[in-house]
């Protein structure tokens, strides 16, 4: 089931048009940049609309208040690539799902170390591809740099990659075929392109409906039966 | 000459706005692999735009096999023709045309 985690909408007036393009190319969920009443809600159109947030603090401390306030009420967590002490932070926080590297933050790179952290906790590298489609020539050779060497670095250290359109317009969205070839692109090889596009964002997904379900304690434990509540003799 | 293997895709042009021709469509792929690729492998890729329904934007081209992926990847980069904005959606690849069914 592929799903684009990250489309820009301006404005919630917007959504049917981004509802109808998805339709139309196959994508059975999307993450909108609007903020939902749940973490999930299903769409008159048959489209999963998954609750997305983008944490915007510059410090730990703030990142971690911010996180503590979300994690709950959103579906996908997201930390966009920034200075190496926030980004291995959010790396190695197992509540951030996604390290993001779209238009907003070009320049950023990704640390081995950094990769290695988000490993270990499932964190996974979103590269939002919005930002080669917008450019052309030497510009989007620069895009082109940072994210192969981005994608590189996240491969070599077997940390997951996600890719999303990142689009603030329906047309900029792309079909998850169309997706699998911006990953080679990307210097990724077919199996992980089309793990990228196909897989990762759908088992990010269910790990977290999991996670947010009530039957959810901690990790590995889940209540399986609720028992008749009776008063003691 | 060693006779080079061919592949055909199906595909579909979504658009919004007015209808893009054969021919502006033609020539933002090979302006698109251009840039990507370079004039080598924009001469070795043999793109040829078999047939193209302008108003529908389905169509299917044919390409030498190797150079498959660097020709789909040109397309799916193609951000706008002339004004309008569009997105190329790969459909199915197939060795001969009877093989798109």
């Amino acid at each position: 089931m592929p799903i684009d985690l990250n489309v820009r909408i301006l404005g919630s007036e917007r959504l049917g048009e981004f509802e109808d393009m998805a339709g139309r190319l196959g994508i059975t969920g999307i993450a909108p940049s609007i903020e939902l009443d749940k973490p999930v809600v299903m769409s008159g159109k048959g489209l999963a609309l998954y609750f997305r947030a983008d944490l915007k603090g510059k410090r730990i401390h703030s990142l971690r208040k911010e996180l503590g306030l979300l994690r709950r009420r959103a579906m996908i967590v997201a930390f966009p690539l920034a200075g190496v002490e926030t980004s291995n932070w959010a790396a190695e926080d197992r509540r951030v799902d996604l390290l993001t590297l779209g238009s907003d933050n070009i320049g950023r790179t990704l640390k081995d170390s950094t990769a290695h952290m988000a490993k270990h906790s499932e964190t996974a590298l979103e590269i939002q591809f919005a930002a080669i489609l917008q450019s052309t020539g030497l510009n989007r050779s620069r895009v082109f740099k940072g994210f192969r060497e981005a994608a590189r670095t996240a491969l070599d250290a077997d940390m997951k990659i996600v890719l999303s359109s990142g689009a603030s317009h329906p047309i900029n969205m792309r079909s998850p075929m169309a997706m699998t070839y911006i990953g080679l692109m990307l210097g990724m090889n077919r199996v992980d392109s089309r793990e990228a596009v196909f897989n990762t964002p759908q088992q990010i997904i269910e790990h977290n409906e999991r996670k947010l379900s009530s039957e959810f304690v901690g990790p590995g434990v889940e209540i399986v039966k609720r028992g008749d509540k009776r008063e003691k003799d | 000459m060693k006779k080079t293997r061919k592949r055909y895709l199906q595909f579909t042009l979504h658009r919004n706005g007015a209808e893009i021709t054969e021919k502006q469509f033609s020539n933002a792929i090979w302006s698109s692999l251009l840039s990507l690729y370079g004039e080598i492998c924009t001469a070795d890729s043999k793109f040829y735009l078999n047939s193209y329904d302008a108003k529908k934007g389905t169509g299917i081209f044919q390409c030498n096999a190797a150079a498959l992926e660097k020709v789909i990847a040109s397309a799916v980069m193609i951000n706008s023709i002339g004004n309008i904005r569009v997105s190329f959606e790969p459909k199915k690849v197939s060795g001969t045309i009877k093989g798109l069914g």
